[in-house]
């Protein structure tokens, strides 16, 4: 009760405002709800966003006037009707509320693992859409959406959100990606909840994946070794490694393994040369997410030189690419995202077996 | 075949040049293989060079298995590229021209992008059922595209002059190269972002087993430039001219825009379209030997183009930091301001143009 009270006063000093949804990991949004509406501030949208903060304003429909609302406030009529998702990691919360009915436009069709989406193209009650510099604001118009779910680069070549905005459509730029603890990307299904009024069901959701993690983790600093582990493949001769500050240096770190690169402050990828992996990474006892290998065999024919790893010697190669569908879509990008405790329990049974042997890889498999 | 009268201007003794040129070679060879990212004792290098027991594993493995190869295959890559680029100036009388004048890089760059851009994402399972995968496909697509190319342009070649074949040559990487933007166009970021890392270019991914096939290839390409000295001292004269001399222009036209292209969509295929060696290494050697003929130019071009590649690709690896620079960046970096400095002595490039 006491670390809850400690959340709420630390979410809302962020905001300097109050919050009416609590919050247990996230910090790139918050909820408020009036009589008339709900605000949602959204912040940090990029790397380079600075202190600026887009607030969005749910009106219910059956509203005839709008209540009064901060100057550059966007809004938006709830519940939604006509969901477009300009990428494949908001299907994880359309799957856990079970929002597919609204669904009508998704981009990166072939990325996405989720079946049910892609039921609803092949039934055409969905449209893919083109993304990126492809898009085309006269289909987006065509496909009537109520909200349009984004997420931003800041890089003008990419980011589609300035264009749909100035045809008016109803865009909502998300900060999801931006967050620095997974269970912050998973605790993104409030904000998206809130279009739909479904706050209830999101933290039901939300606390059970939460407990877990956290369970997960005190496991986890149990285990008497911590295994060395390095990550990635090199494409073009050049390896990037992800940096100690990355999402995979820290998702090691709670699984009780020993990263090589922790010591590098980092947040994205560190361009590495194969040598200097080969002479630090040449005795590790594992190595995780080979690029998009499936087979050792088959690693091994990309370079040869990868058999000078003790970890492939030893068989200890393992890679997320249990749940890749026909498509290609990987669902470690979708489920992995909104269901980070399975990752962790993954992670876990790869690096202390022991302490996990009932558990069944969900995202996981071992290069054979 | 009687030298061009310019070409004597001031005698430079090509022998003690190719002496010095072959000391430099040696010696950035030999630094190309004792210095990297990893820091590695000169010991731990003889020791792992020589096969004794005792080293460190992972250093020999380094030493032999990652240094070893991407020197010699900048070694190979630069020699090639810089007698293509030879090759190409001489047959189209151009100072300009370069390996890829006739769009085997664009050629080249169309089939990778359509294993990374196109391939790709419809799923892995296509290379799984080949016995092949990652840079192997990658070179399997990429010489492809560079033969294609290739064929189209040399079918050109049998029925127009030289320098409507340089426009159809442009006009082919143009046609080709708006394609690849189009389906660059229409992919995700990361996966444009692995085409970007193969169009940087990079001496790191040919192993000591894919370079039997390189080296094998180019050496023979090389050696088969020697017979051309001759013939392509009279084409510098202009075709017409060539002709009176007895020279067979359209079969020695045709056999020198295959080998060049040869070597430069080999090179390509392997290491990525690196740009600048082959255009500026021949101007370096017109400019130390003074002189126009092939006979003297062909030698020197293989020499220079692999110096200024180990020399290069030792920048770009950025010895005893962690990090690496992208090759093609730095080829022109470190190559530019020696050709400004060459050319602004010289003065007066025609005479080295008949």
């Amino acid at each position: 009760m006491f670390r809850l009270f400690i959340l709420v006063l630390v979410s809302s000093a962020c905001f300097a405002l109050r919050a009416d949804v609590e919050l247990r990991y996230a910090n790139n949004f918050a909820i408020e709800i009036f009589p008339t509406h709900k605000q949602l501030t959204v912040r940090n949208t990029w790397v380079g966003a600075g202190d600026s903060e887009q607030v969005y304003a749910l009106v219910p429909r059956s509203a005839d006037k709008l209540p009064t609302l901060p100057d550059g406030a966007i809004v938006i009529r709830t519940p939604v009707e006509r969901l477009a998702i300009m990428a494949t990691v908001f299907l994880g919360p359309i799957r856990d509320l079970d929002l597919y009915d609204s669904l009508v436009g998704i981009a990166y069709l072939d990325w996405a693992n989720d079946e049910r989406a892609h039921q609803r193209v092949a039934k055409g009650l969905a449209k893919p859409i083109q993304s990126g510099a492809a898009m085309d604001v006269e289909s987006m118009l065509m496909m009537r959406p109520d909200l349009i779910l984004t997420s931003t680069t800041g890089n003008p070549n990419f980011d589609t959100n300035p264009q749909m905005l100035r045809a008016g459509l109803p865009v909502v730029v998300t900060a999801g990606y931006m967050e620095d603890h997974p269970l912050g990307r998973t605790e993104w299904i409030k904000f998206i909840a809130a279009f739909y009024d479904k706050e209830e069901e999101a933290k039901a959701v939300f606390d059970r994946v939460a407990d877990r993690y956290e369970e997960l983790t005190a496991l986890a600093a149990t285990a008497k070794t911590r295994p060395t582990v390095f990550s990635n493949a090199p494409y073009g001769g050049v390896w990037h490694v992800p940096g100690g500050d990355s999402y995979t240096a820290k998702a090691f770190a709670s699984a009780g393994a020993k990263y090589l690169w922790a010591d590098n402050d980092s947040r994205g990828g560190v361009p590495t040369d194969f040598e200097v992996i080969l002479q630090r990474a040449g005795d590790a006892d594992y190595w995780l997410h080979p690029s998009h290998y499936e087979s050792l065999a088959e690693l091994i024919s990309a370079d040869e030189r990868f058999i000078n790893f003790e970890a492939v010697q030893e068989g200890r190669v393992f890679n997320n690419t249990l749940r890749v569908n026909d498509h290609g879509g990987n669902d470690i990008y979708e489920r992995g995202v909104s269901r980070p405790d399975e990752v962790l329990a993954d992670l876990i049974k790869i690096f202390h077996p022991e302490l996990l042997p009932q558990h069944q890889f969900v995202f996981y498999e071992q290069l054979k | 075949m009687r030298e061009t009268k310019h070409a004597t201007v001031s005698k430079r003794n090509p022998a003690s040049l190719f002496a010095l040129l072959g000391c430099a070679l040696l010696a950035i060879f030999v630094a190309n293989v004792c210095l990297g990212s990893a820091v590695i004792p000169l010991g731990d290098v003889w020791r792992a060079l020589i096969g004794s027991d005792g080293g460190n594993l992972i250093m020999e493995k380094i030493v032999v298995d990652i240094r070893l190869p991407r020197a010699t295959t900048a070694l190979f890559a630069g020699a090639a590229l810089s007698v293509s680029g030879l090759l190409m100036q001489t047959i189209f009388r151009n100072p300009l021209a370069d390996p890829f004048v006739l769009g085997v890089n664009s050629g080249a760059s169309l089939g990778v992008a359509i294993v990374l851009l196109v391939l790709a994402p419809g799923g892995v399972a296509l290379t799984q059922n080949l016995a092949f995968s990652g840079h192997v496909l990658v070179v399997f697509a990429s010489s492809a595209g560079a033969a294609a190319v290739l064929l189209v342009v040399m079918l050109f070649a049998q029925r127009v002059d030289v320098m409507s074949l340089l426009i159809l040559g442009l006009m082919m990487s143009y046609a080709v190269g708006s394609v690849v933007s189009i389906l660059m166009f229409y992919s995700m970021a990361e996966r444009v972002q692995s085409f970007f890392s193969w169009s940087y270019g990079s001496f790191a991914n040919v192993t000591w087993t894919q370079m039997k096939i390189f080296a094998s290839c180019l050496l023979s390409g090389m050696a088969s430039v020697f017979f051309l000295s001759k013939p392509l001292d009279a084409m510098l004269l202009g075709e017409g001219f060539a002709a009176s001399l007895g020279t067979r222009v359209k079969s020695t036209r045709v056999l020198t825009l295959g080998l060049a292209s040869l070597l430069a969509g080999t090179v390509t295929g392997f290491c990525g379209p690196i740009g600048f060696l082959g255009i500026a290494a021949p101007h370096l050697c017109r400019y130390l030997f003074r002189t126009s003929e092939h006979r003297i130019l062909i030698p020197a071009s293989l020499m220079a183009g692999s110096i200024i590649a180990l020399a290069a690709d030792l920048a770009a690896k950025g010895p005893g930091f962690d990090g690496s620079l992208p090759l093609n960046a730095v080829t022109a970096l470190i190559g530019s301001p020696v050709i400004i400095v060459a050319l602004l002595r010289q003065r007066n490039l025609k005479k080295a143009f008949g």
